[in-house]
C-alpha cells in the first residue's frame, strides 16, 4: 500500500485470450507515482504481451484497466499514448535509416503544434519548434552520453547497442510521459553494459520528477537495483509480488526458473 | 549574417554548371551509337577518377554542397535560358524540347509517388491510373464543358485526390504485399473502366483537347518566333519548380519525419502518438494531387490521351523511378526520372535493343546500389538547425 | 442456352483457366516463401516454357518423331518433360543472376530487379526468335491420341472435348505431384523450413542456397508446363502472353494466403472461377472479366486481409 501517492495505472481481472492461448489471467496491478516497478517471469510468461496490452496493441480480453482514471481498454495504441505512457521494445525499435535526432523527435510527436499546412506556409513556426525540441534532445543525450549530440544527425544504425538503447530511452522520455514501460532493457548487452544500463535507468528517474516506471526484466541485478517493488508472473498469473528478497525467495518464483525442488 | 561573396567559387560552380549545360546539349545532339559510348567510357573515367582521388574530388564536390543557393540559382537561369539558346545548338530541338516536357512532367509525377512511396512506404501500383484521372479529368472538362485550364488543371489533381479516398477506405485494412496487390486491382479496374466506357471515349480515349490559355494567351501562340512547346516548357518547369519545393518543404518537417517513421516501424509510431491510418490517408492524398495535376498537364499538352497510356507497365516505369532514384531521396528520385525518361530516348540512337537494354539495367543497377543513387540524406529541416556547434 | 449448359460451360472454363493460374500462383508463392521476393518476371517465365516447348516440338518433328503410333505418348511425355526440365533450370540461371543478389536487400530493389528480368525475358524472345512480335501456332498435340474417337463428349449441349480434359488432368496430376514433394519430401522439408525461418532452417543443417535453387527449378518447371498446356488450350503463343501472368499469380497467390501453397491453388481456382461467372452472367462481362474479378479481390482482401489460407501475421513486439 503505497501512502499519500496518487495511483496513476491499475489493471482488474486483465486477462488475453489469444483464441485459446491464455497469455495473461486475472492480473491485478496498481501502478502510483514516482515509483519503479519490477516485472519479472520466465520466457513467455506474457510480461511482454503485458505492455503490449497496457499500449493497445493487443485488445484486452477481458477485465479492465485504467490509467489517470480513464479506461484504456478497446483505446487505439495512438490515442494511449497521447494520454502519457510510452515504451521501449525488447528488440529495440528504432528507425535505422533516421537519424539520431529524428528517432528523439518522434517521442515528442505529442507536443507538436506546427502542423501540416504550417510546413507548407509557416516555416517560422516550424523551425522554432524544431529548435526547441532539438534543445530538450540534446539535453536528454547530455544525461545519458554526450557523445551522441555530435552525431545528431548521424543515421541510427551507425550505434553500438546500448547506444541505441540510450536513444530508445530518449525517445521515451523525451514527451515527458506519466509512465515508462520499459522491456528487458538490458538484453543482448555485455556485464559492462549492463551496469551502465542500470545507471542510466537510475538518470532516468532522477532527471525526470515524475515518472513511474515498469521495468521487465531477466537480469536480476538490474532489477534489484533499479525497482523499488516487485511482482512476478508465470503463465500469465501472477505468482508472487513485495520487495526483490521477498519474491526472489517465494517458491513459487524459484520454480518457475528453476524448476520443482527433487 | 551575410558570407563574403566568394568570387573563386562563384566562378567555379557557374563554370562547372555551364559546361554541364553544353555537353547535354551536346548529348541531344549524338546520333551515332559509337559517340555515345564515347561518352559513357567517359562517365565511367570520370567515375573511377573520383573513386581514386577521393581526397580531391569531395574538396572540389565541398563547394557546391557548401553553396547551395549558388547552385540553385545558377541551374534556375540556365533553365530559363534553355529554350532559348538550344534552337540554335539542337538539331532536333522540338523532339527535345517535348522529351524535357515530358521529363518534367514525370518528375511532377515521382515525386508524388515518392511522398507515398519513398516518404511513407506505401506502394501505389495504381499511380499511373491516378495520372489518367487527372489527365481524364481535365481532359473532360475542357472538351466537353469548355472549362478553362485555370481550373482544370487543379480540379485534375483534385478528382484524383478524391479517387485516392475511394481506394483508401478498404486499402488502410491491408498491410504490405496485400495493399499493392489491391492498388494494382484499383489500377487495372480503372483503366479497364476507361477503355469500356463511352463517355471517356473509350479504347480511342478523348482527342483533340484543347491547349492550355491563360488570360487569353494560348499556348498554341509561337512565342518570339520558337516552337509553340516553349510554353508548355515554362509551364511544367513552374509546377516542377513547386513540386520540389512542396516535397522539399513535407520532407523537412514533421510531416515527413511521421510519414517516415510509419514506414520504418509503424508500431514504434503508434505508440509514440502517430494515427498511422490516417498519416497513410493524408501522405495518399497529398501524393494523388501531384499525380493528378501532371496528368492535367500531359492532356492539355499532347491533346489526345487514350486509356494505353495509363496501363500498369506505365505505373511500373514510375515506380522505377522513384526506387531507382532511392526511396524519400529528393534529388535521388529527380535523377532517377531523369535518367530513366531521357536514357530511352537516347538509346532510340540502338533503337531495336533499347527495351532489352532498359530491363538489363533494372536488373544490374540494384546490384551496385541497392538502396538507390543517394541513399542516405540526413533530415535536416533548416540550415539553422542542422549546425550543432550553436 | 439453357441454364444447365450455362453453368456447365463456366464451371469448365473456371476449371480450365483454374488450373493454370493455379500452376504459376504456386511457383510465385513458394518463391515468396523461399526468398521474400516478389517475382514479377514469373509471368515471362511461363511464356518462355511455351516457346521452349514450341521449339522442341519443332526439333522433335525435324527428328520425325512426331508422327502417331505407340511411341507418340511416350514422346509427348518427353516433350513435357525436357520442357519443364529446362524452363527450370533456366529459372534457376534467372535467379542467381537477377533474383538472389538483391533479395538480402531492400525488397524494393528486388521488386525492381524482376521487374527488369521481365522486360528483359519479353523482349529477348521478340527480338531474338524468328519473327518473335508475331504470334505463333502452337500444334494441337493431344489430338492423336484421341483419333478414332469422337473426340470430345457432351454435357447438356456443351461439348468438352478429350484433349481439353487431358489438359486439366495433366495440370492437376501435377499440381497434387508437386504438394506431395513439398509435403513428403526431405527437400520439401527443407523448402517448408526455409520458408519459415531461414535462418533457424540455416541451424538446423538445411542447405539455403540449394532450397532456393530447387525452389525455383520447380516454380520455373511448374510455369513452363503452364505455358505448354496453355499454348495447347488456346493454340496460340505470343511473346508478351506472359504479362499478364505475374499480375494474376501475385493475386491468386494473395487471395489464397502468400506462402501457402493450399492456398494458391485456392486462389488460382476461385479467381478463375471469378472471372468466368462474371463473362457469363454479367453483360459485357468477357470485356470487363478482370475489372470484376480484381474487384472481388479487393472486397476479398478487405474482410480477410491476409487471403484465405493466410496466418494473420501477428507481428513480435
Amino acid at each position: 500500500m503505497q501512502n499519500n501517492k496518487k495511483r496513476i495505472f491499475s489493471c482488474k481481472n486483465l486477462e488475453m485470450n489469444f483464441g485459446g492461448l491464455y497469455a495473461l489471467v486475472d492480473i491485478n496491478i496498481d501502478i502510483f507515482e514516482n515509483e519503479a516497478v519490477g516485472l519479472i517471469g520466465p520466457n513467455g510468461s506474457g510480461k511482454t504481451t503485458f505492455f503490449n496490452v497496457i499500449t493497445g496493441i493487443y485488445k484486452a480480453t477481458g477485465g479492465n484497466l485504467y490509467f489517470m482514471d480513464e479506461g484504456l481498454l478497446g483505446k487505439e495504441t495512438y490515442d494511449i499514448a497521447k494520454k502519457g505512457i510510452s515504451r521501449t521494445y525488447q528488440s529495440s525499435r528504432l528507425c535505422l535509416k533516421l537519424t539520431i535526432l529524428d528517432n528523439i523527435l518522434i517521442g515528442m510527436y505529442n507536443n507538436q503544434t506546427a502542423g501540416y499546412f504550417d510546413a507548407l506556409f509557416n516555416r517560422k513556426k516550424l523551425i522554432a519548434e524544431v529548435k526547441t525540441f532539438k534543445e530538450r534532445a540534446i539535453e536528454l543525450l547530455n544525461v545519458f552520453n554526450p557523445d551522441l549530440i555530435d552525431k545528431l544527425f548521424n543515421p541510427m544504425g551507425e550505434l553500438p547497442q546500448i547506444d541505441r538503447r540510450r536513444v530508445e530511452i530518449c525517445r521515451a522520455m523525451a514527451g515527458e510521459p506519466k509512465m515508462i514501460l520499459l522491456d528487458e532493457p538490458s538484453a543482448g548487452m555485455t556485464p559492462d553494459e549492463t551496469a551502465e544500463m542500470m545507471d542510466d535507468i537510475k538518470k532516468v528517474r532522477s532527471s525526470m520528477k515524475n515518472v513511474s516506471i515498469i521495468i521487465v526484466e531477466h537480469n536480476m541485478s538490474v532489477i534489484s537495483s533499479v525497482s523499488e517493488r516487485v511482482i512476478a508472473i508465470n503463465f500469465g498469473k501472477e505468482i508472487a509480488r513485495g520487495t526483490y528478497e521477498e519474491v526472489s525467495n517465494h517458491p513459487d518464483v524459484r520454480e518457475a526458473y528453476l524448476g520443482k525442488e527433487v | 549574417m551575410k558570407r563574403n561573396f566568394n568570387f573563386i567559387n562563384f566562378f567555379t560552380i557557374a563554370a562547372v554548371e555551364v559546361a554541364i549545360f553544353f555537353l547535354v546539349m551536346v548529348f541531344f545532339n549524338i546520333e551515332s551509337v559509337w559517340t555515345l559510348v564515347a561518352g559513357l567510357i567517359l562517365v565511367v573515367a570520370v567515375v573511377v577518377y573520383a573513386k581514386a582521388c577521393k581526397r580531391q574530388f569531395s574538396s572540389f564536390t565541398g563547394i557546391f554542397s557548401s553553396d547551395k543557393r549558388t547552385v540553385m540559382g545558377v541551374l534556375l537561369v540556365l533553365l530559363l535560358l534553355y529554350p532559348l539558346i538550344s534552337p540554335h545548338m539542337i538539331r532536333q530541338n522540338t523532339y527535345w524540347l517535348l522529351i524535357l516536357i515530358q521529363t518534367g512532367i514525370y518528375i511532377i509525377l515521382a515525386l508524388g509517388l515518392n511522398i507515398q512511396l519513398g516518404s511513407t512506404g506505401v506502394l501505389n501500383l495504381a499511380v499511373a491510373a491516378f495520372y489518367g484521372i487527372g489527365g481524364y479529368t481535365a481532359g473532360l472538362l475542357a472538351l466537353r464543358l469548355g472549362i478553362p485550364a485555370i481550373i482544370t488543371i487543379p480540379m485534375g489533381g483534385i478528382v484524383a485526390a478524391l479517387f485516392g479516398m475511394i481506394l483508401y477506405v478498404p486499402l488502410y485494412k491491408t498491410k504490405g504485399h496485400y495493399m499493392a496487390l489491391v492498388t494494382l486491382a484499383f489500377g487495372y479496374m480503372i483503366v479497364l473502366a476507361l477503355d469500356n466506357t463511352e463517355f471517356t471515349g473509350g479504347p480511342q480515349g478523348l482527342m483533340g483537347i484543347p491547349e492550355l490559355k491563360f488570360f487569353g494567351y494560348s499556348f498554341l501562340t509561337k512565342p518570339g518566333g520558337l516552337h509553340f512547346y516553349t510554353n508548355y516548357y515554362y509551364f511544367t518547369l513552374f509546377f516542377v519548380l513547386l513540386a520540389v519545393l512542396i516535397s522539399y518543404r513535407f520532407y523537412n518537417s514533421w510531416v515527413g519525419l511521421t510519414l517516415a517513421t510509419i514506414r520504418d516501424d509503424e508500431v514504434a509510431a503508434k505508440c509514440c502518438g502517430v494515427n498511422s491510418n490516417i498519416w497513410k490517408g493524408i501522405s495518399f492524398i497529398t501524393g494523388n494531387v501531384m499525380i493528378g495535376i501532371a496528368g492535367a498537364i500531359y492532356a492539355h499538352m499532347i491533346g489526345f490521351i487514350s486509356p494505353h497510356n495509363f496501363s500498369f507497365a506505365e505505373s511500373l516505369f514510375v515506380v522505377a523511378m522513384v526506387i531507382l532514384g532511392g526511396l524519400d531521396n529528393i534529388l535521388g528520385v529527380i535523377i532517377g526520372t531523369i535518367i530513366l525518361s531521357i536514357l530511352p530516348e537516347k538509346m532510340r540512337v540502338i533503337t531495336e535493343y533499347r527495351i532489352l537494354i532498359y530491363g538489363i539495367l533494372l536488373i544490374v543497377i540494384p546490384m551496385f546500389r541497392p538502396s538507390g543513387l543517394f541513399p542516405f540524406n540526413p533530415r535536416r529541416y533548416h540550415s539553422s538547425v542542422a549546425k550543432v556547434n550553436d | 442456352m439453357g441454364t444447365e449448359a450455362v453453368i456447365v460451360q463456366i464451371i469448365l472454363n473456371g476449371l480450365m483457366l483454374g488450373v493454370q493460374y493455379a500452376l504459376i500462383a504456386v511457383g510465385f508463392t513458394l518463391f515468396f516463401g523461399v526468398l521474400d521476393v516478389i517475382n514479377f518476371s514469373h509471368g515471362d517465365v511461363f511464356m518462355l516454357g511455351a516457346f521452349i516447348g514450341l521449339i522442341l516440338i519443332n526439333i522433335f518433328s525435324k527428328l520425325g518423331m512426331m508422327t502417331g503410333g505407340a511411341s507418340y505418348v511416350f514422346v509427348l511425355f518427353l516433350i513435357f518433360s525436357l520442357c519443364m526440365l529446362v524452363t527450370g533450370l533456366v529459372g534457376i540461371l534467372f535467379e542467381r543472376i537477377a533474383v538472389k543478389p538483391v533479395s538480402s536487400g531492400p525488397p524494393l530493389m528486388a521488386l525492381l530487379a524482376t521487374l527488369g528480368l521481365a522486360i528483359a525475358i519479353r523482349e529477348a524472345v521478340r527480338l531474338f526468335y524468328p519473327m518473335g512480335s508475331e504470334s505463333k501456332r502452337f500444334p494441337e498435340l493431344l489430338n492423336p491420341i484421341f483419333a478414332g474417337t469422337s473426340h470430345a463428349f457432351e454435357i447438356e449441349g456443351v461439348l468438352i472435348r478429350y484433349d481439353n480434359l487431358l489438359i486439366f488432368g495433366i495440370g492437376i496430376a501435377v499440381i497434387v505431384f508437386t504438394s506431395l514433394y513439398i509435403n513428403k519430401t526431405k527437400m520439401g522439408l527443407g523448402i517448408r523450413a526455409v520458408a519459415q525461418d531461414s535462418e533457424a532452417a540455416m541451424m538446423m543443417g538445411v542447405h539455403r542456397d540449394r532450397v532456393v535453387d530447387v525452389t525455383f527449378l520447380i516454380g520455373s518447371a511448374l510455369a513452363g508446363l503452364t505455358g505448354i498446356l496453355n499454348g495447347l488450350f488456346y493454340n496460340t503463343v505470343v511473346f508478351n502472353m506472359g504479362a499478364m501472368g505475374a499480375v494474376i499469380g501475385f493475386s491468386a497467390a494473395v487471395i489464397g494466403g502468400l506462402g501457402n501453397i493450399y492456398g494458391a491453388i485456392i486462389g488460382g481456382f476461385v479467381f478463375a472461377m471469378t472471372q468466368a461467372l462474371s463473362a457469363a452472367f454479367i453483360p459485357r462481362g468477357s470485356e470487363y472479366m478482370d475489372v470484376i474479378a480484381f474487384g472481388v479481390l479487393i472486397v476479398f482482401l478487405v474482410f480477410k486481409p491476409s487471403g484465405i489460407l493466410g496466418e494473420k501475421m501477428h507481428e513480435r513486439v
